[in-house]
């Protein structure tokens, strides 16, 4: 299976012009991206600019009232969030939303029944061949925890784990359904200056060793600064601007959204 | 692995049997009339605990299905029985599970509102369904109407109500042991979550429902040939609150905490006989007094085994 | 034709009412606390109960029936206001805050608790509730019948109806309530007290149950200790039918399902007429989950 994933180059998403209101209000305008394979990208902006609500549409959470999104040739508006998985998007949550009663091995495996091959009388007689696809599951899922470094953890309740480990937890059962694209919504929130910095390096290295796309929202600018190629700054639920982080760093617009100077 | 399987098989079925025919020498009816009941009691907690207790779901409906399974296999026995093939054991066996099925299918509609409704909304819409099941019944004049359906032959014993407890408990084991299961897990944990991992919620909501009902069909018509007279009166909406009570006093989602559910719910009722009219008081104040002083049940979401295991680690 | 058709609106009018006024405590409570009240269907069996007592020990000190009447459901209401207030205190309040499934099995369990200790005290027989006014006809002709009780129901509720709307429009614990059920947390941090708002809802909420089961009592003078259970049910599906939460909403939730139950009856069969009921919940439910006069509110990702 992981052999498998890393043939999987990242994925190529466009997203046109999304739009979507809540009564009235609009949350999103127009909000366009281009993630090219292997491409890390920032998502940036204040406090309720919109960011969270972009992942939403993205994921089919919400459904746009307009606007398209496509991902290496295939559409993705109006597919549910379970076909949206499928196609090869992976998200995690700003506030955290694992599956705080089952063991941390778990939750990884949750991901996986997307391709699980067994049917359901394999279940009930327990088959060979659900043994042997259970056992490859628990294998590949220990091997991804190691990767985040929570596989003393394994038999834990994902409740148990500590802030930190729980958003590290995130990121591997996200990637346990083998991403095109990975949208990482705010993974460092909540950690000290050291935690944060040692995520950065985490999802630096995510990138290669998973061959994904990633697509990272950020509160804090200069977090991302340094990993990110190209960083997009929402406000009011619209693109302010779009550049490499030298160019948002010196963007009058950007300085002024973040400053509130009006 | 196989042959290891088939023996442990070979040998619960000859204990259950020995058991039985100890039981019949030597027990008065009244003992294994009450024995049998907390068998069904068991199948009827095991099976709704996989719509309340691991799908998160809350159905209020479980008489129902029950009552689909009993008539369906009564009918099949009695009104229907086209040839004496239907008295035998193993007849009556086919009669059963094809009311498990038929309850399968009632599932399948009930569990289609699920989709749209959550907590207690569903309660609601489950107890609904729960009562015009009933209500059908209640206006079938072919399956006797209010008057109930006598005759049915009294085929289900220990020994077979037992064999579907231990069918029931490793069907269900297995299938929360899955891959199906733990997508099936992961609705009840955060919907969201699960839906954004690539668990089509929806279908594992019905997945639950479908499954459940079918051993709710079942424990009906074991019922059904065991006391060998069933009428829409034996499917009230207080059965399918005993059915939530058993599965709330074991543990939501806790197989093994269900069958003890199913057990405690089925003889409290004997053991308080000595306060007699009190004890239907004392039942609902204890269902009270464990949700303010042990709101996740007995168990919680453990198995009774897990307790054991976490007390020898630490 | 005509006629039983118009037989039925009256029928339906009056049963309508009656769950009307149940109505409206399990949509007050949803709207405050977000649980059914399971127990309210049981408390307004405890009211006719009451009332049947107070009618015994009544009337033979007043003698003016209209005065018998209105002291019974005043009585009634205040016992009523008693219980609901116990089993808030007692069962409700220590699980504020706990998941909503805990709170649904509680209100089933003091449900069944009441229901029981109905057919202990009162014995499971049916007891036959005093005919408080005589009954006249108003109208009569061609087969079609108004009689002075059905108008008394109808009217009563109306009133009590009329009254709720005054304390939720314009009384300060009202517009207060109005707040609790619009968001509890918020209504807390802005200084009302949710506490008080709560016991404010269960004593009007249980009010209006002890007043319905006089007017119940009246018109099906039959009561029983589990008289509560279908009652209570079809109260609640008029309510989600109108909105829960929304208080027009399960006067009209109320009355939609009276007539509509009548008409089962007169032109389909007695028996389908718990059915009904149920019925409709599962098709407003499918097609309008939030009711006529609700709104949904949607989780926050």
């Amino acid at each position: 299976m992981t052999a498998e994933s890393n043939q999987i180059l990242g994925g190529d998403f466009k997203v046109d012009s999304l739009s979507i209101a809540f009564g009235g209000l609009k949350a999103v305008n127009q909000f366009s991206l281009h993630l090219k394979p292997m491409e890390l990208q920032g998502l940036i902006g204040p406090n309720g600019a919109g960011k969270t609500t972009c992942f939403n549409l993205i994921t089919g959470v919400y459904l746009p009232d307009s606007g398209s999104m496509v991902l290496n040739g295939k559409s993705l508006v109006g597919l549910n969030p379970h076909q949206i998985a499928e196609a090869g998007i992976a998200r995690t949550f700003q506030n955290i939303r694992l599956f705080a009663d089952l063991t941390v091995l778990e939750n990884v495996m949750v991901s996986y029944h997307m391709r699980v091959e067994y049917g359901y009388w394999d279940v009930f007689l327990r088959t060979p061949k659900y043994y042997r696809i259970e056992k490859q599951f628990r294998e590949s899922a220990s091997e991804l925890l190691k990767v985040m470094g929570l596989e003393n953890r394994k038999e834990d309740k994902a409740k148990s784990l500590s802030y930190g480990d729980q958003r590290r937890l995130e990121i591997a059962r996200a990637l346990a359904t083998q991403p095109k694209v990975l949208l990482l919504d705010e993974p460092a929130a909540g950690l000290n200056t050291q935690e944060k910095a040692a995520l950065m390096g985490t999802i630096a290295d995510i990138r290669n060793k998973f061959k994904t796309t990633i697509l990272l929202i950020e509160h804090d600018m200069k977090l991302v600064m340094g990993i990110c190629e190209k960083i997009t700054v929402l406000d009011h639920g619209e693109i302010i601007a779009v550049g490499t982080p030298r160019e948002i760093q010196d963007n009058p617009k950007v300085i002024e959204a973040y400053l509130g100077v009006g | 692995m196989k042959v290891f399987q088939s023996a442990i098989l070979i040998a619960v079925v000859g204990i259950l049997y020995s058991v039985n025919y100890l039981l019949e020498d030597m027990v008065n009816p009244y003992v294994i009339r009450v024995i049998v009941n907390c068998g069904i009691g068991m199948i009827l907690a095991m099976s709704l605990n996989l719509v309340n207790g691991c799908a998160g779901q809350f159905s209020l409906g479980h008489a129902g299905f029950m009552a689909v399974g009993a008539y369906t296999s009564a009918t099949l026995t009695t009104v229907l029985a086209l040839s004496p093939f239907f008295k035998t054991d193993v007849g009556v066996g086919c009669a059963i599970v094809t009311g498990g099925v038929a309850a399968a299918l009632a599932g399948y509609l009930v569990g289609l509102p699920s989709l749209r409704l959550k907590g207690d909304y569903l309660a609601i819409v489950t107890l609904g369904f729960g009562e015009i099941i009933r209500i059908i019944f209640l206006n079938i004049e072919d399956v006797g109407g209010a008057r109930g359906l006598p005759g049915i032959p009294p085929r289900a014993n220990f020994f077979w109500v037992y064999l579907w407890v231990v069918i029931t408990f490793m069907a269900l084991l297995r299938l929360l042991r899955s891959s199906y299961g733990r997508a099936i897990l992961s609705v009840r944990e955060n919907e969201i979550a699960a839906e954004s991992m690539g668990v089509d919620i929806s279908k594992y909501k019905i997945v639950a429902f479908v499954v459940s009902s079918f051993f709710a069909g079942i424990a009906g018509g074991l019922f059904a040939h065991f006391q060998s007279f069933i009428d829409p009166n034996s499917f009230v909406f207080n059965k399918s609150v005993e059915a939530v009570i058993m599965v709330v006093m074991g543990g939501m989602g806790s197989l093994s905490g269900a069958i003890f559910g199913g057990i405690i719910v089925t003889l409290l009722p004997e053991l308080l006989r000595v306060f007699e009219q009190y004890r239907m008081v004392i039942f609902p104040l204890i269902l009270i007094i464990l949700m303010l002083v042990r709101p996740m049940g007995l168990f919680g979401h453990k198995e009774i085994w897990e307790l054991f295991k976490k007390k020898a680690s630490s | 034709m005509l006629q039983a058709f118009l037989q039925n609106i009256i029928n339906g009018l009056a049963q309508g009412s009656v769950y009307a006024l149940v109505a409206l405590g399990y949509t007050m409570v949803y709207g405050v606390l977000q649980f059914i009240n399971f127990a309210h269907s049981d408390i307004f069996m405890l009211g006719a109960f009451s009332g049947y007592y107070l009618a015994k020990w009544l009337s033979p000190a007043i003698q003016n029936p209209m005065l018998l009447m209105v002291s019974i459901i005043l009585g009634s209401m205040a016992f009523c206001v008693a219980v609901g207030l116990t089993v808030e205190r007692i069962a409700y309040r220590p699980l504020r805050g706990a998941p909503r499934l805990n709170v649904l099995i509680t209100a089933i369990g003091v449900s069944l608790f009441l229901e029981n200790l109905g057919q202990i005290i009162f014995g499971a027989d049916p007891q036959v509730f005093p005919a408080l006014i005589p009954t006249r006809s108003l109208l009569e002709g061609d087969g079609l019948v108004l009689n002075n009780i059905q108008l008394t129901v109808v009217l009563v509720s109306l009133i009590l109806m009329g009254v709720l709307h005054w304390i939720v429009r314009h009384t300060k614990l009202g517009i207060a309530m109005r707040a609790v059920s619009f968001d509890i947390e918020v209504a807390n941090l802005m200084g009302i007290p949710t506490d008080t708002i709560i016991i404010f809802t269960f004593t009007i909420g249980s009010s209006l149950a002890g007043a319905a089961s006089i007017l119940y009592g009246l018109s099906y003078p039959k009561i029983e200790p589990l008289l509560g259970m279908m009652i209570g049910l079809k109260a609640f599906v008029a309510a989600v039918f109108g909105g829960i939460g929304s208080i027009l909403g399960a006067a009209v939730g109320g009355i939609v399902l009276g007539l509509a139950e009548s008409f089962t009856v007169y032109y389909i069969s007695s028996t389908f007429r718990d059915a009904i009921a149920f019925g409709i919940l599962i098709l407003i439910l499918l097609f309008r989950p939030a009711g006529l006069f609700g709104t949904f509110r949607r989780e926050k990702v």
